[in-house]
């Protein structure tokens, strides 16, 4: 359970130099390749959680499926998780990362 | 013998016997008991529950954690409502007939045609090299024939989903 409302937590001092230092490195998402995935269904997916074309979805699947990977988005740290967090309401197995 | 899907009206159709759509409706029911037993927050040990539940970090564990505290209860609940939504649409199918399926229930099919697919080819070692027609001519034993149904039930799952997408009119085109 979470600690009283009533006491606030204490503050954490954050290392905001080295935060300014990453700030500048993009996340990525990154989809991995599995066994069972069906690979116009891979390409599926791209298409409908990014909007992406017919050829970049397919693309961007045959490069996980050729080389076991593949960048698919990039952005912020936050956009990253819910990138991540929609490709595995799909199945898809994917990560973020900084880039 | 079921199938294919095919683009009707709007909607999609197929056409299942009796056994197909029993088979679906008992590994749904399955795997909705699995998903019953997966907590909001807590990490999921069970090969087949770390599949459809995958770390969102590869190298750093605690934001693994964070992350999954903040989505996993969403995810499984999606899972979850797909798969009542297909047990929903082949509650009229116990002797068999045409299944019919607008836009949202194609999108629950799709999703947990997946996830059923996740379950057992895990649950099963499948690899890209798995033979999923594996010889029946060969001694059988009854282990082997057990195995040897799994992957036919994959085989047959794998046959739907790959029909479904094809049948599903895309947004990005």
């Amino acid at each position: 359970m979470q600690a009283s409302a009533t006491i606030a937590p204490e503050r954490v001092d954050r290392p905001e130099q080295e935060e300014d230092v990453r700030r500048d490195r993009p996340w990525v998402t990154i989809v991995w390749n599995d066994p069972i995935n069906l690979m116009t269904y891979v390409t599926y997916v791209l298409q409908q959680v990014f909007g992406y074309s017919k050829e970049k979805a397919t693309k961007l699947m045959l490069d996980v499926h050729n080389k076991g990977k593949a960048v698919v988005s990039s952005g912020s740290r936050e956009q990253m998780e819910f990138d991540v967090a929609r490709l595995h309401g799909h199945g898809l197995w994917a990560t973020l990362q900084q880039d | 013998m079921a199938g294919p899907f095919r683009r009707h009206r709007g909607d999609i159709e197929m056409r299942f016997d009796s056994r197909e759509a029993e088979l679906v409706r008992s590994l749904v029911d399955d795997l909705l008991h699995r998903l019953g037993a997966v907590d909001d927050a807590e990490p999921v040990e069970d090969p087949v529950l770390r599949r459809l539940f995958p770390d969102g970090y590869n190298d750093d564990p605690k934001a693994a954690a964070e992350l999954r505290s903040l989505i996993q209860d969403d995810l499984r609940d999606g899972k979850i409502a797909s798969a009542r939504v297909v047990l929903e649409t082949l509650a009229d199918l116990a002797a068999g007939g045409r299944l019919r399926l607008d836009d949202a229930q194609s999108g629950a099919w799709l999703g947990t045609l997946n996830d059923l697919r996740l379950t057992l080819g895990t649950a099963l070692g499948v690899t890209e090299d798995t033979d999923l027609e594996p010889d029946t001519d060969l001694e059988p034993d009854t282990e082997d024939e057990a195995e040897t149904f799994a992957l036919s039930v994959y085989h047959f799952l794998g046959w739907l989903q790959g029909n479904l997408v094809e049948a599903l009119p895309v947004q990005g085109d």
